[in-house]
């Protein structure tokens, strides 16, 4: 019952989620589109933008909407991977009795902001990317579940790339999106001035409970899709693979994206069928979620990259052919 | 509920075959007109135009026109209905409340779904309004009592007159003068394309000499023996015969009819008449 009533006052929801984390955060509302839509379908997303365009403060604001715990990791070069999963401490006990007693680390909460993950060494990386993965943590020869949900926003910085980490293809594969955050208009640059200037600093309010967001989650997986679409889909993503003969591919790219694309595609574009107020997937959905969802996937060919052709100029081009 | 929606689903969908196969018909239809038309004028085969029809109304179909998704073209003429039909039908067999809420809204905007706009009515009204024009040339055509033009007269040309009887082989006392050449049967007729092809000589001419028909038959073979100065050899030998009731007239076209004036019948009796002892 409680699921029939979040199903029908999705849309209202999400509107909610929209107007409250608008108080903070002035325009961005594809970014935030697209971060509930990850967070509703299970899965972490990626945010690259330049310093200083209210990351930080966006993921924070969301945290506090949906009413979950927030954790923020900054990633440096000495980062360990212990200082994300946690680890074992020595306690003594009220009678003395010195004792091993796992201190959970940041990773323990239901959203994981990583800045700047491409400043962690690889295997400060893979210990996170392994929790995102397999939504538990091993310490020792105990594993430990990750409560759910389990959202994990790694951020990026552009510029600065010197004696970074970047991800390696296998591990941004396991993002659903990345997203791209902008410079703000004029105008919302000015509301942004004149709101973080004045006497009181509005924050975003809790509109969603966890349960709610757990149900959406569910009913995102009923939303249905038409078989026309989902071999929609599937072209689309085979069309990334230079191996199937696609001219574009063939030109600008050395290798393409995986099922696991195809997958992202689907379930990101249920729910945001669902959050839209739709009982069904419609073309603008899956137009809508395929350039985040591939854009990271892509490996560029060298001649591309000495062009300056970008992944999203790629995607853009497959879209228009296969779409 | 979802007996109710496959019902409509189903009548739904039997509406577009209805509408593409009527349409089909119609060209099918028209098409055997115009065939039938041909075939009146060009006196052919009545099944051809049959075969003609049916195979530019298969060709149409192979190549696709009108066909086409009907999901797709129901969904196109109700936009209402765009992406969730097609939707509700491939995922009818699930069982959630999105899906069903979905097959809900469908089964209601079905009722008001429209087919008619499928059909072609400018193309099918033209197609009928040309049956029609076919329709009453035909009748025209039978009217007149049209018989339909020869085109295998055309294509096997000219055949000739009937047969020269006994003068057809080339045989035939000296120039064929005198008794004519042989018989001529008298249900011979010459007539264009259909003419007796035995005589390729032609039908012979009759000359009228003293009240009687005289066939005058000059065969290739005649004048065997002639050399310069030297008077006619005996040619071939054949019984001359006097044309039984050749009529003279031409039936198509006119043979050559000797009119000898009176007053030289004398003269070309006599001369006939000594080839004829020669």
């Amino acid at each position: 019952m409680a699921k029939e009533e979040t199903y029908k006052k999705a849309k209202e929801l999400f509107h909610k989620v929209q107007k409250s984390i608008g108080r903070a955060i002035v325009g961005q509302e594809e970014v935030i589109e697209q971060m509930v839509v990850a967070i509703i379908t299970g899965n972490h997303a990626l945010l690259e933008g330049y310093p200083g365009l209210g990351k930080t403060m966006m993921i924070r604001a969301l945290a506090k909407t949906l009413d979950l715990k927030f954790s923020r990791i900054q990633c440096t070069p000495d980062l360990m991977p212990s200082d994300i999963t946690g680890t074992y401490i020595i306690e003594e006990d009220a009678s003395g009795k010195k004792k091993f007693r796992f201190q959970e680390g940041p990773v323990f909460a239901n959203v994981v902001l990583a800045d700047e993950i491409n400043r962690a060494t690889p295997k400060t990386q893979s210990a996170l990317l392994e929790a995102m993965q397999e939504k538990q943590v091993t310490s020792g020869n105990r594993t430990f579940p990750l409560e759910p949900p389990f959202f994990v926003l790694a951020t990026q910085n552009p510029i600065e790339m010197e004696g970074t980490y970047p991800l390696p293809e296998a591990q941004l594969d396991r993002f659903l999106f990345k997203l791209l955050v902008k410079y703000p208009e004029r105008g919302e640059e000015e509301k942004i001035v004149d709101r973080y200037t004045s006497e009181k600093v509005p924050e975003a309010e809790k509109v969603l409970s966890r349960e709610q967001l757990l149900d959406l989650g569910d009913l995102s997986r009923m939303v249905p899709i038409s078989d026309d679409l989902r071999e929609r889909v599937v072209g689309i993503v085979a069309a990334t693979r230079p191996s199937n003969e696609n001219k574009i591919a063939k030109q600008y790219l050395e290798y393409g994206a995986s099922p696991r694309a195809s997958i992202g595609i689907v379930l990101a574009s249920k729910a945001r069928a669902l959050i839209h107020g739709r009982n069904f997937v419609s073309k603008d959905d899956i137009w809508a979620v395929a350039l985040p969802v591939l854009r990271h996937r892509l490996i560029l060919n060298f001649e591309s990259e000495r062009e300056g052709i970008t992944p999203d100029a790629v995607v853009g081009m497959i879209l228009k052919e296969v779409g | 509920m979802r007996k109710g929606f496959e019902r409509r689903v189903e009548r739904v969908i039997r509406e577009v075959w209805d509408i593409t196969l009527f349409e089909y018909v119609v060209l099918f239809s028209v098409v055997s007109l115009i065939g039938v038309l041909m075939s009146e004028i060009l006196d052919m085969p009545l099944w051809i135009s049959f075969v003609i029809g049916a195979g530019v109304a298969a060709g149409a179909y192979i190549l696709g026109f009108g066909r086409g998704d009907v999901v797709e073209k129901i969904e196109r003429e109700n936009p209402f209905l765009e992406d969730r039909f097609g939707t509700a039908i491939d995922n009818e067999d699930k069982d959630n409340i999105v899906v069903k809420d979905l097959i809900n809204q469908v089964y209601l905007d079905l009722g008001k779904a429209r087919t008619d706009s499928l059909l072609h009515m400018r193309r099918v009204g033209l197609e009928i309004g040309i049956s029609v024009i076919v329709v009453f040339l035909l009748l025209f055509l039978m009217f007149i009592g049209f018989e339909g033009v020869d085109i295998g007269g055309f294509i096997g040309g000219s055949s000739g007159g009937s047969g020269g009887g006994g003068g057809n082989s080339g045989q035939g006392g000296g120039s064929g003068g005198g008794e004519g050449g042989g018989n001529t049967p008298a249900d011979q007729e010459v007539s264009m394309g259909m003419g007796d092809t035995q005589n390729i000589f032609g039908n012979p001419t009759v000359a009228k000499i003293e009240g009687k028909d005289i066939e005058l038959e000059i065969h290739p073979e005649y004048g065997e023996g002639m050399g310069t100065g030297e008077e006619g050899g005996k040619g071939p030998q054949t019984n001359p015969t006097t044309a039984q009731g050749v009529s003279v007239e031409a039936v198509s076209s006119n043979p050559y009819t000797e009119n000898i004036p009176a007053e030289l019948e004398e003269l070309v009796r006599s001369y006939f008449e000594k080839v004829a002892e020669g």
